[in-house]
């Protein structure tokens, strides 16, 4: 195993994957029921027989033994593409850890549940460079050559665009299905993202975001006089950054991360905040119990 | 203007630290983030920032090697032209009596005086001179003229307060006397004025006190603790105590007698009405005495509140008898306390270690005046003591002048019977006479010592009388050592400290009571107040750019 995914982190995404299945199972009873008509092998639940339903899915031995027209329900082999899209932008190499690793981490991470669930998983680097894609596919043997994927992917110190990086990936007309972005959300601009969000949703994705920042980059830090440089664009601003201006810098902060959360809420889209200083595996459990990524 | 410590100047190179420290603090930091998007968000009120607030960083530096400048400038004592043109004399005179250690107001009288002069010391300039008095008795010069403020700092670090009082009046006529040798010299009086009467009748021109000045300074205490034995019964002492005080007091005065409480009583005074007490005793032995004067209200001096003194013990003294063995001297001798004798028929060839005294009878008169005192009865030759001329009739004593050795002796009614006449030594002092003529002479108040009884006893009714051990204690007692005698008086303030009376006028003190005793020359305040700032300012830089 390598540094950023370790044996430790693997073994645990195996008990995770467990428990998404089960939490899994449990909506799509509650939720989807009608959907469970399916065509798939395995068997799920029986429930009365209604006018219109497939006669050939009665289990006659039930009816032999105690008169009752039953109907076997089966899993439906859903074939759901999932598309994590990876920041590649020079932001995400601020900060210890650096976000861009603990973005791969939880792409892995989510990539290894969406694998475990039969799904079809695609990981895109949306960054000013233009990198390898992995093209979605099936199974859990590709998950370790995903991860030495993952690993070869790297951050770019260009200026970029972020509404322009889904723009450009949207253009390999991807098949619709689950978008995870994990990213910074911190644009060219204060729109950006939002303006790539939008581009996500009139594709008709169902889209989530994982934003992932450190702590320290919400505040101003501390009191003085500072050449501040951006990783990113590479310019300097030099400040005297005093009480009051660390106060609106933080409520500035807020609100841009209140609006994004407003927005996705607005547009159904699921929206996780991780500190990056957080353990990636607590982050994916919360992708499940909170994100509202597992339907 | 120029610097009495140029020296100092080399300090202001400081300067280049402080402006590389400056710089350094106040340097941009460079710092990485992840983006300037919210920065950029900011960008109207980054650009509202005031010009002034970065131009003060300049000023805050501008400042701070302003402050720095004051402080080199403060070190290197600029002295001014119109300084420079009138040097200063002074004559200080400082007063170590025992009032100086008063207590009120804190630090007290001592330490106010000694750190006033050290004030004055420091604000000497190059071409100003001091001499320092001590106004004891005799007075003490501790230093001449002089421009040496190290001469002077050391003798003001030597000097300690006294534990009784003194009489300024010689100090302060040497002080007089010095200000002779020099132009407009001025007399600075470091004390209290709590001198005795008189001292300070005619002030000295040119002359001021330097001190706390008189206040409402309340005390009580001892000015008189001494004992002292009885000239004539030995043994016997007594002991007088004296309080005064600065107001009407009431407390108690504890006496132990060798650490062991002897009496307590209550003591009552009044200013100008001491309060007096005597004690006797009998007491062959030595003792101590320790008195404790107590009181409820505050005591500004602790000098007087406690007393010590010692008794010395009674010596004996061992007597040689020459002559022929007289059962009624001896018995007369053995009655007589702390008195050891023993007889010899004729003067030894060297006299018995330890022997005080010999009493030589009749023809065993030495030819010579030995070592110790000598008693001589009825000497039967002339002699060093004086020349015997001739018979003489029965006559009656008279005492003449007033010896101590006659003190309680009634020669006057002794009747000798038959005597010799005697011409005696001209050193010699006559005691009692028959007609004129000498009968008991010597000289025993002064070294060598003999004593000359011109008759024998035997032959008068003297050693019938009392007056004649009485006669023969005294003579002992006189010879015990004179310190056995004298009173042992505690080193006491005295009567006049203690009732902290002040000569001086309230306007010809310096400064007033409660004065600020610490004085620094007004370069160094600033200085001290510059460096306070840079300290503070240091501190503050921070939050006042940032804030």
């Amino acid at each position: 195993m390598t540094e950023l995914f370790t044996a430790e982190f693997l073994g645990k995404l195996e008990g995770l994957h467990l428990l998404a299945r089960q939490l899994s199972r449990g909506r799509q009873r509650a939720e989807r029921r009608s959907v469970k008509r399916g065509t798939g092998l395995e068997f799920a639940d029986y429930r009365g027989i209604s006018p219109g339903d497939d006669i050939r899915a009665i289990d006659w031995k039930v009816y032999a033994r105690s008169r009752h027209l039953l109907l076997k329900l089966f899993e439906e082999e859903e074939d759901l593409h999932v598309h994590l899209l990876l920041d590649c932008t020079a932001s995400m190499t601020w900060g210890k850890p650096p976000k861009f690793d603990r973005a791969r981490q939880i792409i892995g991470g989510l990539a290894y549940l969406a694998l475990s669930n039969l799904d079809r998983v695609g990981v895109s680097p949306i960054g000013p460079k233009k990198q390898d894609v992995w093209a979605p596919g099936r199974g859990r043997a590709r998950f370790l050559r995903l991860l030495r994927y993952l690993e070869s992917r790297s951050a770019d110190p260009d200026p970029f665009e972020l509404a322009e990086g889904i723009n450009r990936w949207l253009a390999g007309r991807p098949r619709r299905g689950l978008v995870i972005w994990v990213t910074d959300a911190w644009g060219a601009s204060l729109e950006d993202a939002f303006h790539a969000l939008d581009r996500l949703r009139y594709a008709r994705h169902e889209v989530g975001i994982v934003q992932i920042r450190h702590v320290d980059e919400c505040v101003a830090g501390e009191l003085g006089e500072f050449e501040l440089r951006d990783v990113e664009a590479g310019q300097t601003r030099s400040l005297i950054i005093d009480r009051a201006l660390a106060q609106e810098y933080q409520k500035k902060v807020s609100e841009y991360e209140h609006q994004l959360g407003e927005y996705c809420r607005r547009h159904g889209m699921a929206h996780l905040i991780a500190n990056a200083a957080e353990d990636p595996l607590e982050v994916l459990r919360r992708t499940l119990f909170d994100g509202g990524f597992v339907r | 203007m120029s610097f009495l410590f140029p020296l100092g100047l080399w300090l202001a190179g400081l300067s280049l630290p402080v402006i590389a420290f400056y710089l350094l603090k106040t340097r941009q930091r460079r710092c990485d983030v992840s983006s300037l998007l919210f920065w950029e968000a900011l960008k109207p009120k980054l650009e509202n920032s005031p010009f002034w607030r970065k131009l003060r960083r300049w000023l805050s530096m501008l400042l701070q090697l302003l402050i720095l400048l004051l402080l080199v400038a403060a070190l290197a004592r600029p002295a001014f032209d119109w300084e420079q043109k009138a040097p200063r004399r002074v004559v200080a005179v400082v007063d170590p009596s025992a009032s100086m250690q008063a207590t009120i107001p804190a630090p007290g009288q001592w330490l106010t005086s000694l750190n006033r002069l050290q004030s004055a010391i420091s604000r000497m300039r190059v071409q100003d001179e001091m001499a320092i008095l001590s106004a004891e008795n005799p007075p003490r010069i501790l230093s001449g003229w002089t421009s040496s403020k190290r001469v002077l700092r050391g003798v003001v670090e030597g000097l300690s307060p006294l534990s009784r009082g003194t009489d300024p009046t010689p100090a302060l006529q040497l002080a007089g006397d010095l200000t002779s040798l020099r132009e407009e010299p001025i007399i600075e009086i470091y004390s209290d004025s709590v001198w005795p009467p008189g001292s300070w009748d005619q002030p000295l021109p040119n002359s001021r006190f330097e001190g706390l000045g008189a206040g409402e300074l309340n005390n009580a205490g001892l000015s008189l603790f001494a004992v002292r034995r009885s000239p004539v019964a030995p043994g016997d002492w007594q002991l007088d105590a004296e309080v005064v005080s600065t107001g009407a007091y009431s407390g108690t005065l504890e006496i132990h007698l060798n650490g062991a409480p002897m009496d307590l009583i209550p003591v009552t005074s009044q200013p100008g009405q001491p309060w007096r007490k005597t004690w006797r005793g009998s007491m062959e032995v030595g003792a101590t005495f320790e008195a404790r004067l107590k009181t409820e209200d505050s005591d500004v001096l602790a000098l007087d509140d406690s007393a010590r003194c010692e008794l010395a013990p009674l010596a004996t003294l061992d007597l040689l008898v020459l002559g022929k063995p007289d059962p009624y001297l001896e018995a007369v001798l053995s009655a007589i306390p702390l008195v050891n004798f023993w007889v010899e028929n004729r003067m030894p060839a060297e006299l018995p270690p330890g022997t005080d005294m010999i009493l030589a009878i009749g023809a065993a008169a030495p030819p010579e005046m030995p070592e110790v005192p000598l008693l001589l009865i009825d000497p039967d030759r002339s002699g060093f003591w004086g020349e015997k001329t001739g018979p003489l009739p029965s006559v009656p004593l008279n005492s003449q002048g007033s010896s101590p050795l006659a003190r309680h002796a009634d020669l006057n009614s002794v009747v000798v019977e038959r005597a010799a006449r005697w011409v005696p030594n001209p050193s010699a002092e006559v005691i009692a006479s028959g007609l004129e003529a000498p009968l008991i002479f010597g000289r025993w108040d002064r070294e060598p010592k003999w004593l000359v009884i011109g008759f024998d006893p035997a032959e008068s009714d003297f050693p019938l009388r009392t007056a004649f051990p009485i006669f023969l204690g005294n003579v002992f007692q006189a010879l015990r050592d004179a310190d056995d005698l004298q009173s042992a008086a505690a080193i006491l303030p005295g009567p006049i400290e203690s009732a902290l009376i002040p000569l001086a006028r309230q306007d010809e003190v310096a400064s007033s009571l409660g004065a600020n005793g610490f004085a620094l020359p007004g370069w160094w305040l600033i200085a001290l107040a510059g460096l306070a700032f840079l300290v503070a300012e240091s501190f503050l830089y921070h939050r006042r750019i940032t804030d």
